[in-house]
């Protein structure tokens, strides 16, 4: 009698194996994903950790001379400048090649200065100023200096000039906020996600606009306010069909309708939002459904019970308690349109964007086409600029699931 | 006050799809008198119920055929508008289901919607009076902003009473309102139930016998969709008409 | 009543509290044969017997109505289970005291055997035990059996019982006026007799039982 609860049979201690082989296949594969992410991130952030750092060279510019802003010849400042700094420079070919250690805007760079600091003028003051993507990426570490000449991105003399400068104390690395403040460039060094930033958000405010009415009223319409029929269920079969439809379609419908047959203007977050729309409005209904069939019964029987009718027992029960999960199923839905990039390259938001779009007609690209147009361009600096964004639409699709985590949480306890 | 039935059922039956859950049901409903429905599970007595206040219209697959009229006014009839009829005759369910809102909101939500509250005071005095006749007054006067579900299972239940009334129903229908409770909760709703019958007719379902003796003055017995018997409870506890009712009432059934 | 309760339980306990009367009514009856006999013969042996006897009956009636009472609390008995306990508890006190009437019977004898006997007086009494015992068993027997005819004709025999009772009364007072010296022996077999006339009406009440367990409507005496 007392070996009655011991593990004496074979029986049991061969299901207590089975039972610690499972949890320790589920554990492989928990550590197995995290890995996985965890190299993706890893490799993410080192190639783009870089981006925000960005090379700047000091220059003594000559303003003593101009009272005014308007006096002063831009470009020849910069260039005299420079100029001055290697003063043995004299050779055609080594000036042009000094030029280039400065990024092509240092010009509008000192107009930006004096307009935000008119005290400069008549002075020969010291400024920083941008360098070029190869001085940056020799910054960053990313050119052998060891390599043999003709294999180097850097060429001996430009090699000669940034170690001078280096010992000069004239060249640093700044915090790089013009990636986060300036449009796209064919310069690397120059380029930020600022106007793609804001073509997403306008292209997901239209989407959102348009999805969640709809979405919401379809769902109710549906759940609440129809008969089970041969017809509810062929839309319904619908819906769920169109949620597995490929992004790129709706991209074609968006061509084909919005811009063809509408005359809706090209690359616009207009259009964008509209296919973003279009592609969003299935997982709303089909969540917002979930939402509605969740709520119990009781609750719409008491409210009927009492004399409400339909509608007001929809609008006044069942919506304020269905409400949490739509609005997580709402943002879900968000987040898969902020990444969603095959569709609107159909409809053309592929332009090259450097001003800052300011409204819903005007040309813009969104963030992950972005990242793809970058993503193609053949300078170095475009990696550690495209791992940036990338890791910019990471940090901005975890946000937007915590948003839809605690909007859920929050709202969970009243019930 | 009328010496007719308030709620008169002639000849009504109930299908759900191909099934026929009531065979021809005729029943009289005596006013302020509280008349208890009994019988096994699945006898059809909250189908019965439930086509006193047209809940039934909710199932799709359900039909109704016959006549019930309440206050003599057929309530099957084409221009009979449910929202009305609901108004006028309350219901409380077996599971106690007050709106996830405050206690004050749960009792003044029919009256704002049937447009009864014209001021505030209006919407205080309601509330108040429809509390202290549910007999929960006392014990939440003090936290009418709490939400109703932080109640316990007897008072939600007394809510859900309170909110009945609130719409001045002369009909409360209940099914099984205690099944859930524990027994000094149910105590306090047969109390109220009987305090209540002074100023509404009450119609019970109730999976307890002895509920239905102590509680009512007049007894159905449903059994596989008829009506076995119906009388006065005191007579029908004691001496039954009908063999089958014996049976039921004595646990002698099989 | 071929339905047998869900609970197998509840049957038991009725059938045990069923039995019980029985016994109880057997009880009675052997209880007035006996005392009966012991009055024919002068038997004070037997009539002591009888004495002692009384409290068994007695026991059973406390036992009969611990059990109803029980049954009761713990079964809620509804339409005719219910009633068939509170004519059991009602029964029970009519049996008790029928059986009461047959030991005074008994207390009599040892006073009345130490005289003559009073052939006519005692024969007349013999017929009386006879036919209230009967009754007794016609009684219990309609009441276990829910046999509505076989109780009221048990009730009309009583009226017999009642004829035999005032016939006796006539005579005994005849017999009185005859000799003062009867006057004591008399009385006695007045006594006697009167309470078998009760026993017969207790007998009488049993029926009315059995009425009310069957019809459900209480017995209305038509005098």
């Amino acid at each position: 009698m007392t070996d009655l609860f011991t593990n004496a049979s074979g029986h049991l201690r061969a299901r207590h194996r089975a039972e610690w082989r499972f949890r320790w296949l589920g554990r492989l594969a928990i550590m197995f994903s995290i890995g996985f992410l965890a190299i993706m991130l890893i490799s993410i952030t080192n190639l783009g950790k870089g981006a925000l750092s960005r090379a700047e060279i000091q220059l003594t510019v000559d303003l003593s001379e101009a009272g005014s802003l308007e006096d002063v010849n831009l470009k020849k400042a910069v260039r005299n400048a420079l100029f001055a700094t290697f003063p043995e420079v004299t050779d055609r070919g080594d000036k042009r090649a000094l030029l280039k250690l400065l990024s092509a805007d240092s010009g509008y760079e000192l107009e930006r200065m004096i307009e935000a600091n008119p005290a400069l003028l008549g002075q020969e003051p010291s400024l920083w100023f941008t360098a070029s993507d190869d001085i940056d990426m020799y910054e960053k570490g990313a050119i052998d200096a060891n390599l043999p000449e003709d294999r180097r991105r850097l060429k001996d003399n430009t090699l000669s000039w940034v170690r001078a400068l280096e010992d000069t104390g004239a060249l640093r690395s700044v915090f790089n906020t013009a990636f986060f403040t300036s449009g796209d460039s064919r310069e690397p060094e120059l380029a930020g996600i600022f106007s793609a930033l804001i073509g997403s958000i306008l292209s997901l405010t239209v989407c959102f606009a348009l999805s969640f009415p709809l979405g919401i009223m379809a769902a109710l319409s549906l759940e609440e306010f129809s008969k089970k029929s041969r017809w509810s269920d062929f839309i319904e079969v619908n819906i769920n069909n169109l949620a597995a439809v490929p992004s790129i379609v709706f991209g074609l419908l968006g061509m084909a309708v919005f811009l063809n047959a509408f005359g809706l203007p090209r690359s616009s977050p207009l259009v964008g939002g509209m296919v973003l729309a279009l592609m969003t409005l299935p997982t709303i209904i089909i969540a917002s459904r979930a939402a509605l069939r969740s709520v119990p019964p009781s609750i719409r029987e008491a409210a009927l019970g009492m004399g409400a009718t339909r509608v007001q027992t929809t609008f006044h029960h069942v919506l304020p308690l269905a409400m949490p999960g739509m609005l997580t199923g709402a943002i879900v839905g968000m987040a898969r349109a902020l990444g969603e990039t095959a569709p609107l390259i159909m409809i053309g938001m592929v332009a090259f964007i450097v001003d800052v779009p300011q409204g819903f007609t005007d040309a813009a690209t969104s963030l992950p086409v972005q990242i793809f147009l970058w993503a193609d361009s053949p300078e170095r600096a475009f990696l550690e600029k495209t791992s940036a964004a990338i890791l910019v639409l990471l940090g901005l699709l975890i946000v937007m699931n915590l948003v839809a985590i605690v909007l859920r949480k929050k709202f969970e306890r009243r019930f | 006050m009328s010496k007719d039935p308030i709620i008169t059922a002639r000849d009504v039956n109930v299908f759900y799809g191909d099934k026929q859950a009531l065979n021809g049901i005729s029943l009289d409903v005596p006013r302020n008198k509280v008349t208890s429905l009994i019988g096994p599970s699945g006898c059809g007595k909250s189908t019965f119920l439930r086509s006193i206040n047209r809940m039934n219209d909710l199932v799709d697959i359900c039909r109704v055929e016959g006549e019930i009229t309440v206050e003599g006014k057929n309530i099957y009839d084409k221009n009979v508008d449910v929202v009305a009829l609901r108004a006028h005759i309350g219901m409380v369910f077996q599971k106690p289901n007050p709106f996830p809102k405050s206690i004050f909101e749960n009792v003044i939500y029919g009256p704002k919607i049937h447009g009864m509250i014209k001021s505030k005071t209006d919407a205080e005095e309601v509330v108040e009076t429809s509390l202290k006749r549910a007999g929960l007054w006392k014990e939440v006067a003090d936290r009418l902003q709490e939400p109703g579900t932080s109640l316990s299972g007897g008072q939600q239940q007394r809510l859900c009473i309170a909110r009945a009334i609130a719409v001045q129903p002369s009909i409360i229908l209940m099914d099984e309102p205690a099944s859930a409770l524990d027994p000094i909760a149910t105590a306090v709703i047969e109390e109220l139930i009987d305090e209540l019958r002074k100023k509404y007719t009450i119609i019970i379902v109730t999976h307890s016998m002895q509920q239905a003796a102590r509680v009512s003055q007049r007894t159905a017995f449903f059994h596989m969709g008829d009506l076995v018997e119906a009388g006065p409870t005191k007579e029908l506890f004691t001496t039954p008409q009908d063999q089958r009712t014996q049976n039921y009432i004595s646990g002698r059934i099989g | 009543m071929e339905h047998t309760h869900i609970v197998s339980r509840f049957d038991k306990d009725v059938k045990r509290i069923e039995s019980l009367l029985l016994k109880m009514a057997q009880l009675a009856i052997s209880q007035l044969v006996n005392a009966t006999k012991a009055l024919e013969n002068h038997d004070t042996g037997l009539s002591e017997l009888v004495i002692l006897g009384d409290k068994e009956i007695n026991a059973l009636e406390t036992r009969i109505d611990e059990l109803s009472v029980r049954l009761i609390a713990q079964r809620q008995p509804m339409a005719e289970d219910l009633r068939r306990v509170v004519s059991t508890l009602k029964i029970t006190t009519n049996i008790e005291r029928f059986a009461d009437y047959a030991k005074t019977m008994a207390v009599r004898v040892p006073a009345l055997a130490s005289g003559d006997q009073v052939d006519s007086a005692t024969k007349t009494i013999l017929r009386m035990s006879a036919l209230v015992a009967t009754m007794l068993h016609d009684a219990l027997q309609a009441f276990l059996t829910h046999d509505l005819e076989l109780a009221s004709a048990t009730r009309l025999r009583d009226q017999s019982v009642d004829q035999m009772n005032s016939a006796l009364f006539r005579e005994m007072l005849t017999y009185m006026m005859e000799n003062p010296r009867n006057i004591e022996a008399a009385t006695h077999l007045l006594f006697i007799a009167k309470n078998l006339e009760r026993a017969g009406d207790q007998v009488c009440n049993i029926t009315e039982q059995v009425s009310f367990l069957v019809t459900g409507e209480i017995f209305e005496n038509q005098d």
